[in-house]
C-alpha cells in the first residue's frame, strides 16, 4: 500500500512528467479555445454559414470573392491602414517622451508613473469611450472651450470626414501607458557608464540621446512597434461606440466591418473569411517589419 | 493549510446559491392575488383557456427589446401571469433594440432561442424562412391562443406563407412626430397627409424663421423611402428600380443644398438614442429638428423625454398619394420558438398577453394599440392624453389606408445599412441623387 503510493508520487515527481502535467492547463486551453476554433473558422469561411439558418453547405471561394467585390471592404481597409499607420508612430513617440521624463528619480515618480499608465487601463472601457465621444460631440466640451476663447464652436468634429478619424487616433495615442512602461524599463537598463564616458568626451545631451539612448533602445522600439501595429489593426470599440463607422465609412475599421458582416448581415461564413484575410495581412506586415529589422535594430552585435 | 481552502469553498458555495436565488426569486408569485374576477363580463376569458391555465407548469424564457418603461411594465405583467399560474416560472431576457438582434441571432445559431420572442416585421420572414419559429395555427384553432376578439386584419399581420407565426402585441402606424409648440409659435399649421411640396414649404419656413432644420432621412431612411415608394403602389423590396428611389434622394439633396435638411455631420453620435433625438435634444438651433420620422407609439417615449413645455403632435409622413402610402403594421409581435420545450406555457403567456384586460391596464398601449378589440375598448377610458392621441391616430390611419403592409425580406437589414451610407453620401453632396438611386437599386437588386 505504502510503496504503491510512493511510486505514484515518485512518478509525478519525475522531471518530464511534472513539467507536462504543469503545462497541461495551457495545452488544453490552447487546443480547445484557440486551435480548434481557428480551424473551425477556416472551414466556415468556405461555407455559406448563416446565423439563423440551421444548415449550411460548402461554397468554395465565394465568400472571398464577395468580400473583395464589396466596396465597403476596401473602405474598411483604407480606414484601418490610415488609423494604424498614424496612431502607432504617434503613440510610440508620445510613450518615449513621457518615459524619458519619468526616468528622472524623484519622490513622486511612482505616483506619476501610475497616473500616466492609467489611461491605457481606462481607455479600453466603454465609459471612457462614450465620454470621449461626448468631448468631441457638436455640443461637447471641446466646442464649449473653443467658444469660451471666442472661436467657432459649431464644428462637428465627429461628423466631418477630415476630423472624425483623428478623434479616434487621439484616443489611441492617449493610451500610451503600456509602451511607456516597456520603454521605461529598457531605458533603465542602459548602463550609466556609457553616458559617463560620453560626457567626459564632451558629448552634448542631444548627441548622447541620438548616439547612445536611441540605438540601445531600438530592440524595444521594434518590439513595441510590432505589438502596437497588431493591436492597431484590431481596433474596434472606439469606432463601434463613437461613430458606427461614419461619416461615409471613413472610420469603418476592419473589425467593425467584420462585426457587421457577422451580426448585422448574419453571414459568419464571410466574416470568417475576412478574419483569415486579416490574419494574412497582419502576418505580412509583421514579416515586413522583421525583414527591415537588420537595417535599424541594434541587437548587441550578435 | 487546509482551512483557508475550506473557507474559500464555502464562500464560493454561498455565492453560487445567492446567485441561484437571485435567478429564481422571480418565480415567486407576488402577494397580490390575480384580480381575474374584476375583468368585465363582456371580456370573460373563454372556458378552455381558463382550464388549461390551472394546469400550466414549467419554465420558459421571455425575450423582448425595450426601454425602461416597457421593461417595468413587462415585469409586472409577467408577475401577474405567474400569480395566476403558480407552477410557471419565467426568466426574462431583455436588451436594447440593436443588441437584441445580435443576441437573438447568436442564440438561434446555438439552437437556444428563448421560448417566447418579441418579433419585428423586419425579421419575421427571416426567422420563419429558416424554420426557427413555430406555426401557431393549431394553437389558435384549439383555442390555446384565443384570437376571437382580434380583428381578422390584425391576425393577418402575423401570416407568413399560409401559416400564422406571430401574434401582434400592438399596432402602430408611421408617424411624423413634430414639435407642436414650435409650430404654433411660428404660426404654421401641419395638416394630416402633407404633400411633398407642402412638406418642403414648411421645412423651408421653419428654417428661415427659426433656424431649425428638418431631419427626415437620417433616423431610419428606409421608412420614409418605403412610404414614398408605396405611393406609387410599388414594393421596393421586390423589384427595386432607380426611378422608385430618385425622388427620395432628390429630396435629401434639396434639403442639403437649401440648408433646411438636417446636417448628417451633426447626426453622428445621436443615432438610435431617443434621448438624443434632434427633435427634443438638439442643443443649438441649427442642430435641432422640428420633426422626427418615427412611429405612432413612439410619441409616449418622446413626449416623456421632451423638455418642459414642449408639446409634441403627429401626422402621417408626406406622400403624393397618402391613401396608398399609409399603413398600419404590427409594431411588435410575440412568436414562439420552434424548439421550445414548453408549448403550453408559451401559448398560455401569449394568450394572456392578448386577452387579459388587467395586464393591458398596466401597459396602456405602450407597445402600440392592443390586438384585441375588447381590450382596446376596455382600456380606452384609462388612457392618458398621449395614449388617446395614439389610439385616434392609428384608427385614423386605418381608415385612410388601402394597401396592406408587406413584410420585409430577410436581406432588408443589409439593404438598410447600405441605404444609410447612400443617404449620407447624398446629404454630404459626394454623389448626385441620380447616381445614388442607381447604385442603391443595383445593390438592393443583387440581394433580393
Amino acid at each position: 500500500m505504502k510503496s504503491k503510493k510512493f511510486s505514484l508520487i515518485g512518478f509525478l515527481k519525475e522531471d518530464n512528467v511534472a513539467s507536462v502535467v504543469c503545462v497541461m492547463p495551457f495545452i488544453i486551453g490552447f487546443l480547445a479555445f484557440l486551435i480548434v476554433p481557428m480551424l473551425l473558422s477556416l472551414y466556415y469561411s468556405f461555407t455559406n454559414y448563416h446565423m439563423i439558418r440551421p444548415t449550411y453547405e460548402w461554397i468554395g471561394l465565394d465568400n472571398y470573392r464577395n468580400m473583395f467585390n464589396d466596396p465597403r471592404f476596401w473602405s474598411s481597409i483604407r480606414a484601418t491602414f490610415y488609423f494604424t499607420f498614424t496612431s502607432v508612430p504617434l503613440r510610440l513617440l508620445f510613450a518615449l517622451i513621457v518615459a524619458l521624463l519619468l526616468l528622472k528619480s524623484s519622490k513622486l515618480v511612482g505616483i506619476y508613473r501610475a497616473m500616466y499608465y492609467l489611461p491605457s487601463i481606462l481607455g479600453g472601457s466603454l465609459a471612457v469611450v462614450i465620454l470621449w465621444g461626448r468631448i468631441f460631440h457638436q455640443d461637447g466640451i471641446l466646442n464649449a472651450l473653443l467658444g469660451l476663447v471666442g472661436l467657432n464652436r459649431h464644428f462637428a468634429w465627429l461628423g466631418d470626414s477630415r476630423t472624425t478619424i483623428w478623434t479616434l487616433i487621439l484616443l489611441a495615442v492617449w493610451q500610451f501607458g503600456s509602451s511607456m512602461l516597456i520603454f521605461l524599463s529598457a531605458l533603465k537598463q542602459i548602463p550609466d557608464s556609457l553616458y559617463e564616458a560620453s560626457s567626459i568626451d564632451g558629448a552634448s545631451r542631444p548627441r548622447r540621446f541620438f548616439k547612445i539612448t536611441l540605438p540601445l533602445l531600438t530592440p524595444t522600439i521594434f518590439f513595441n512597434l510590432v505589438m502596437q501595429t497588431i493591436s492597431g489593426f484590431l481596433a474596434f470599440t472606439q469606432a463601434f461606440v463613437i461613430t458606427q463607422g461614419g461619416p461615409r465609412d471613413t472610420t469603418r475599421f476592419y473589425v467593425l466591418h467584420m462585426y457587421q458582416t457577422i451580426f448585422q448581415n448574419q453571414r459568419p461564413g464571410e466574416g470568417a473569411a475576412q478574419a483569415w484575410v486579416m490574419l494574412l495581412i497582419i502576418g505580412a506586415i509583421t514579416a515586413i517589419l522583421f525583414k527591415t529589422k537588420r537595417f535599424w535594430v541594434y541587437d548587441g552585435g550578435f | 493549510m487546509k482551512k483557508p481552502r475550506i473557507i474559500l469553498a464555502m464562500l464560493l458555495a454561498v455565492m453560487m446559491s445567492v446567485a441561484l436565488f437571485g435567478c429564481t426569486s422571480s418565480t415567486q408569485p407576488p402577494e397580490s392575488a390575480p384580480p381575474a374576477e374584476s375583468s368585465p363580463a363582456e371580456s370573460a376569458p373563454p372556458a378552455p383557456a381558463e382550464d388549461t391555465a390551472d394546469e400550466l407548469s414549467g419554465n420558459i424564457i421571455l425575450a423582448w427589446w425595450g426601454n425602461p418603461t416597457r421593461n417595468e411594465q413587462t415585469t409586472e405583467v409577467r408577475e401577474m401571469f405567474q400569480a395566476a399560474n403558480p407552477g410557471v416560472s419565467i426568466e426574462e431576457l431583455t436588451v436594447g433594440w440593436a443588441d437584441y438582434w445580435t443576441q437573438l441571432a447568436t442564440l438561434a445559431a446555438s439552437n437556444d432561442l428563448p421560448d417566447v420572442i418579441q418579433m419585428d416585421i423586419s425579421t419575421l420572414e427571416e426567422y420563419v424562412g429558416n424554420g426557427q419559429l413555430m406555426d401557431l395555427t393549431p394553437l389558435i384553432e384549439s383555442g390555446q391562443i384565443d384570437l376571437s376578439n382580434v380583428p381578422e386584419a390584425v391576425v393577418g399581420l402575423g401570416r407568413v406563407d399560409g401559416g400564422i407565426y406571430a401574434v401582434s402585441i400592438g399596432q402602430n402606424a408611421p408617424a411624423m412626430i413634430y414639435n407642436k409648440t414650435l409650430m404654433d409659435e411660428l404660426g404654421i399649421d401641419v395638416p394630416n397627409n402633407l404633400t411633398i411640396d407642402q412638406f418642403v414649404e414648411i421645412s423651408k419656413k421653419v428654417y428661415e424663421d427659426a433656424g431649425i432644420r428638418t431631419n427626415f432621412a437620417l433616423s431610419d431612411p428606409s421608412n420614409p423611402l418605403e412610404f414614398l415608394v408605396r405611393g406609387d403602389m410599388a414594393n421596393m423590396w421586390v423589384n427595386p428600380a432607380a426611378e422608385m428611389f430618385q425622388p427620395f434622394f432628390e429630396l435629401v439633396a434639396q434639403g442639403a443644398s437649401e440648408g433646411w435638411g438636417y446636417d448628417p455631420a451633426s447626426f453622428i453620435g445621436r443615432a438610435g438614442v431617443v434621448e438624443q433625438d434632434p427633435l427634443i435634444a438638439g442643443g443649438e438651433l441649427n442642430t435641432q429638428s422640428w420633426v422626427t420620422f418615427g412611429w405612432s407609439n413612439g410619441l409616449t417615449g418622446l413626449q416623456a423625454a421632451a423638455p418642459e413645455g414642449v408639446v409634441l403632435a403627429m401626422a402621417p409622413y408626406p406622400s403624393h398619394n397618402p391613401a396608398n402610402s399609409n399603413y398600419v403594421r404590427a409594431s411588435m409581435y410575440f412568436s414562439i420558438a420552434a424548439n421550445t420545450d414548453n408549448v403550453d406555457v408559451a401559448a398560455g403567456l401569449v394568450n394572456f398577453w392578448t386577452n387579459n384586460v388587467d395586464a393591458h391596464k398596466i401597459m396602456l398601449g405602450e407597445r402600440g394599440v392592443p390586438a384585441s378589440a375588447v381590450v382596446v375598448s376596455t382600456i380606452t377610458p384609462d388612457m392618458s392624453e398621449v395614449g388617446a392621441i395614439m389610439l385616434d391616430y392609428v384608427s385614423m390611419v386605418t381608415e385612410n389606408s388601402t394597401i396592406p403592409y408587406a413584410l420585409r425580406p430577410a436581406a432588408a437589414g443589409e439593404i438598410n445599412s447600405q441605404l444609410r451610407l447612400v443617404v449620407d453620401e447624398v446629404a454630404f453632396g459626394t454623389i448626385t441623387p441620380a447616381d445614388a438611386a442607381a447604385s442603391f437599386a443595383a445593390f438592393a437588386g443583387n440581394l433580393l
